[in-house]
């Protein structure tokens, strides 16, 4: 854990664990103490953001001086301490079998029709932990089976293994307390608090939680099975938090978002709006060509008019951004512009949003997952909103004449009306970089070009934290789109602007971080990589920030309290 | 409000169209005072869950979601978690039980000295199965595990008063003089003492 990062040397213990001679902080629990050795000890209750509740019994370990096995979520680490796991030890290995054993009692091996199978925690220990048949012969206990606990959760009781895990998240993150264990015993079972449902803002959390499944998703069950589906570590890109996930796709659909670990921004939490929104930014009607809007209706056309429409217009071009463009995307557009005139003409879409206490813990008041990017790269000052504002403004009284649009995001869905359309119809000239074919934006343009989703790019996002990520693509590609970042590089070539990457054609948008990476003095010298980004990131700090804009305090703590 | 399945067994709460009690619900002045001391005799509220549900027991007559509710707003608890101490021990009743309800202890002293047959004679006597309620809401029974009071074995509890060294006869004439003279066996757990109507009769005597 983060906080154990670092500890003073005269808190370090000296502990041996299979052998192995470890040091960590005084008081660490043996699993994550294991976990620094690669040492990986089996559990289903023990959660590292959640209290030790040590019902599952599965992390049984021996202590030498200790007269029976106990539980590693519960050990502290003290001086000296010998733990033996399953790997040495044949007590604590056929300890673990028998408990395993004892949990699938009731258990009622439904694996066949299991959203969980495949991922479950169940299924895994089993195979790897006892992989012996049941000796249980007599009648199992049955219980609740597809209860909806809430809108977003539906309870199977009979293959809960009663590890607690969503109670505890409902008492100690969000506080909403809106789960029990009633019964005792074998009849145990999960319940919601009577005449409450389980639905506080990050209630799909509970479903990540569960190791089992007891819990599955009302929105995805029945959805597929999880084998057949590709899954990718991403980033959420529904507000500025960043929060880490893992993203299952099938035949171009996303199918299951599962929260990620990421102790820095959002441990392994995730809010609703962001899970069982994710498919948002995936439009069902794709524009898959470029071409040209007019009162006599939609004329394809070669990407290349496009550009010829506006690269002589560079130096009075207003650019309207999506707040989900890649930092690379914000770089060369800020090499594209920079080139040909000042700067002051691009805005990012930001709308401030109020958030309810539970909300607080985890979404930032925005639905702006890059903002900061757009910041760092210069082309935001301090107040996004009200630049946005302004914007609106000028477009709505026709003072703008040449206009790039970046993203069906580029302007927030409430904002669009009558008024913005004609002041958009009114300029000289319009290209807008959109994936939907409904988008509204379409009535007020005179070209458009067929872009990309940004579920369909990989590249790197900053959270509201300052925080450097890589998202990946989590669909596949489809077929005539744009992204964004080769059409402003192209255009920036068009328009003669040396300095964007070579061969863009051919670039894939790993090509485009490599090089951005090492391109952008703003985090050439950190010496970074896609890889070394993997896993949770790269914190920046304020002073990183061009050009040199106040980074206030209110900001800077502005970072959710997860 | 709540279900219960046909046996009994599993207990789970319907969500659907249930409101939480809104005012709060103000007991008896007695309930009330005894709730007040009883708060304070734990250095943490949520200790009082157990002794406080009894009040609403003995209020009740069962365990109520008013009653759950009571408690839970009285010690700032989720209501959930009251359920939970509600749910997990047999003595709190989630179904309505007679007024008259017997418990039989079936724990192994018990068991050798006869408490089958008490459990036998019960079933004959009243015509019910244990967990059943009669259909006049007099009598209901059940076999309970250790009472405690293994000396004088067997034994049975009519609400919170002991009947000891029961055989047959002293069981019909219980039964006889408690349909006929219908004493206040009142829940008294909190309280401690016999229920009104049997106080001047020692236990002996009544046995």
């Amino acid at each position: 854990m983060s906080e154990q990062a670092a500890p003073k040397q005269a808190d370090l213990v000296n502990i041996t664990i299979d052998g192995r001679q470890l040091q960590v902080a005084k008081g660490t629990n043996i699993i994550e103490a294991a976990k620094t050795a690669d040492i990986d000890i089996p559990h289903y209750c023990y959660h590292p953001h959640l209290s030790v509740a040590g019902n599952c019994r599965m992390c049984q370990i021996s202590v030498k001086g200790m007269p029976k096995m106990t539980i590693a979520c519960n050990t502290g680490a003290t001086e000296g301490m010998e733990v033996s796991t399953h790997h040495t030890s044949k007590e604590v290995a056929d300890a673990q079998a028998a408990t395993l054993e004892f949990i699938l009692i009731n258990h009622p091996l439904d694996c066949t029709v299991c959203d969980q199978a495949g991922h479950c925690k169940l299924q895994d220990y089993h195979f790897e932990y006892n992989a012996r048949s049941s000796r249980f012969l007599e009648q199992k206990v049955h219980k609740v089976k597809a209860l909806p606990l809430g809108p977003t959760v539906m309870l199977d009781g009979e293959r809960c293994i009663m590890c607690t895990r969503c109670i505890r998240f409902c008492d100690e993150i969000t506080k909403t307390s809106e789960l029990g264990m009633l019964n005792r015993g074998d009849q145990s079972v999960i319940a919601v608090s009577p005449g409450r449902e389980l639905d506080n803002p990050l209630s799909g959390t509970v479903v990540d939680l569960c190791p089992v499944g007891a819990l599955t998703h009302r929105e995805w069950r029945f959805n597929t099975r999880i084998w057949f589906t590709k899954q990718t570590d991403s980033i959420c890109p529904g507000c500025s938090t960043g929060c880490s996930v893992k993203v299952a796709e099938r035949d171009g659909q996303v199918v299951l978002v599962k929260a990620r670990r990421n102790d820095a921004v959002n441990k392994e939490w995730l809010c609703d709006e962001g899970r069982y929104g994710f498919g948002r930014f995936l439009p069902q009607s794709r524009i898959t060509e470029p071409y040209t809007v007019s009162d006599s209706g939609f004329q394809p056309c070669q990407l290349a008019d496009s550009l010829n429409a506006i690269k002589g217009n560079v130096k009075t071009l207003t650019v309207l951004a999506s707040p989900d463009l890649l930092l690379e995307e914000f770089f060369i557009l800020k090499q594209l512009l920079a080139r040909t005139s000042s700067l002051g003409r691009v805005t990012v879409a930001y709308r401030g949003r109020e958030l309810s206490e539970v909300e607080k813990i985890l979404v930032s008041p925005d639905y702006s997952s890059n903002f900061r990017g757009a910041q760092l790269a210069g082309l935001v000052g301090e107040d996004p909103e009200s630049e946005y504002d302004e914007m609106l403004g000028k477009i709505r009284r026709q003072e703008i004449e040449h206009v790039l649009i970046l993203g069906d995001r580029a302007v927030a869905q409430q904002d669009i009306d009558a008024a913005l359309i004609s002041g958009l119809k009114a300029a000289k000239t319009s290209v807008a970089l959109l994936t939907n074919r409904e988008s509204p934006l379409l009535a007020g343009v005179k070209m458009v070009v067929p872009g990309r989703s940004i579920l369909e790019k990989s590249g790197l996002l900053v959270n509201r934290a300052l925080r450097l990520q890589h998202a990946q693509a989590v669909v596949p590609l489809k077929d005539g789109t744009v992204p964004e970042w080769r059409y402003l590089a192209l255009l920036a070539e068009a328009a003669g602007a040396k300095v964007v990457p070579a061969n863009v054609q051919q670039m894939s948008d790993r090509d485009l971080t490599r090089w951005y990476l090492t391109a952008d003095s703003l985090v050439s010298s950190l010496g970074l990589s896609i890889a070394s980004l993997k896993d949770g990131g790269f914190q920046l700090t304020p002073s990183q920030r061009e050009p040199a804009v106040a980074f206030t305090g209110e900001e800077a703590g502005a970072s959710p309290a997860v | 409000m709540v279900s219960v399945t046909d046996n009994g067994q599993v207990f789970h709460i319907n969500t659907r169209g249930i409101t939480p009690t809104k005012a709060p619900l103000v007991l008896s002045d007695e309930s009330e005072r005894r709730a007040q001391e009883l708060m304070q005799q734990y250095p943490q509220a949520r200790s009082a869950i157990m002794p406080l549900l009894y009040i609403t027991q003995e209020h009740f007559g069962l365990i109520t979601q008013a009653g759950v509710d009571w408690v839970a707003q009285k010690l700032s608890v989720p209501p959930v978690q009251v359920w939970e101490v509600a749910t997990f021990y047999t003595m709190y009743y989630k179904k309505p039980v007679g007024r008259y309800h017997i418990q039989v202890c079936r724990t192994l002293p018990c068991a050798l000295r006869g408490a089958r047959r008490v459990s036998e004679f019960l079933h004959n006597y009243l015509g019910l199965q244990p967990g059943e309620v009669s259909k006049d809401g007099m009598w209901s029974f059940e076999e309970v595990e250790c009472l405690g009071s293994c000396g004088t074995a067997p034994m049975c509890q009519i609400n919170d008063v002991f009947f000891e060294n029961l055989t047959d006869e002293k069981l019909t004439a219980l039964l006889k003089r408690i349909e006929k003279e219908k004493p206040d066996l009142r829940f008294s757990t909190v309280r401690d003492e016999l229920g009104s109507g049997l106080e001047g009769c020692p236990k002996s005597e009544i046995i």
